[in-house]
């Protein structure tokens, strides 16, 4: 149905900026990390947003493909742009994750750390904490603003009910 | 339905019923531009819902009788509320065109029409049941 299409698109939005915020909260609890698993210092995660393609709920589907046309016989005109109404109407948003390479690594020069290179310097991860913070505040002003939508949403739900 | 025309139709209830139609589908647009405040390059959808419900309320400038088999209707009444992608700027951010204020002031306008809807459909109803059983509730 389509008013419970709302709750997983907000759902979907709701998700992505929580992973963005879990993001920002390892940068920045990372922010001196020299070693790692796959060597060198930590590589800051960034969480990348992309509008999620195409409902894939089973009944969405189904709906459309009864709603295409097929050719049947080789001199059927095939269909053409989509007729008024079945616009996308979109289906939330994807979050994909991205380890960044460093572009510019803080190097102190600590020769006693057991990181140290040969020239007694030692990479630590390119994370500013700012940026990091800026972040934050986004992501929690768009998980709140998710919220709020899903409340609307719920609201207008029990509303119908009442009728 | 027999009984749909001799009752329903006469009332206000198409037209309520299209609101809460367009009003959720208006949502589900809302919640999509919402969910991607933050996606790079993403570009805002709308629905052209005045339209849509101004064709129940305006009688067409001219309407067609069929009188014969092969005759094709003329299209008096907007079939289905369009979505569409407004051509806007990008927003202060520059990274799409949602401007996240204006979404949540149409979700806010769109919550309160929905919500009268929903009234004025149950008052419909209300008033069917007593015309029918002859007293109220």
């Amino acid at each position: 149905m389509q008013i419970f299409d709302s709750f997983d698109i907000s759902a979907s939005g709701l998700s992505a900026q929580r992973r963005k915020l879990t993001a920002v909260a390892s940068n920045i609890a990372n922010v001196d990390t020299t070693r790692t698993d796959e060597g060198g210092p930590y590589k800051r995660r960034r969480i990348v947003m992309l509008e999620a393609p195409k409902m894939t709920k089973f009944s969405t589907m189904l709906e459309e493909q009864e709603g295409r046309l097929r050719q049947t016989e080789l001199r059927h005109m095939p269909e053409g742009e989509p007729r008024p109404g079945e616009f996308f109407v979109g289906s939330g948003v994807l979050s994909q994750e991205v380890r960044e390479e460093p572009v510019k690594p803080r190097m102190v020069y600590d020769p006693n750390h057991p990181d140290a290179r040969e020239d007694g310097f030692v990479l630590y991860p390119d994370v500013n904490v700012i940026t990091e913070m800026v972040d934050m505040i986004a992501a929690s002003r768009a998980y709140e603003a998710n919220v709020t939508v899903m409340n609307a949403t719920k609201d207008m739900v029990n509303r119908a009910l009442e009728i | 339905m027999f009984l749909d025309k001799v009752i329903f139709n006469k009332t206000k209830v198409p037209v309520l019923n299209a609101v809460l139609d367009v009003t959720q589908l208006r949502q589900r647009v809302l919640a999509n531009n919402i969910a991607n405040v933050s996606t790079k390059g993403y570009r805002k959808k709308s629905v052209r819902f005045q339209e849509y419900l101004a064709s129940f309320v305006s009688k067409p400038p001219v309407q067609g009788q069929i009188s014969n088999a092969r005759h094709i209707s003329i299209p008096g009444r907007v079939s289905n509320p369009e979505v569409f992608q407004p051509e806007t700027t990008t927003n202060d951010a520059g990274i799409n065109n949602v401007d996240i204020d204006m979404e949540m002031a149409e979700l806010a306008e769109n919550h309160l029409f929905f919500n009268a809807g929903s009234h004025l459909l149950a008052g419909t109803f209300n008033g069917l049941r007593k015309s029918i059983t002859g007293r109220p509730g």
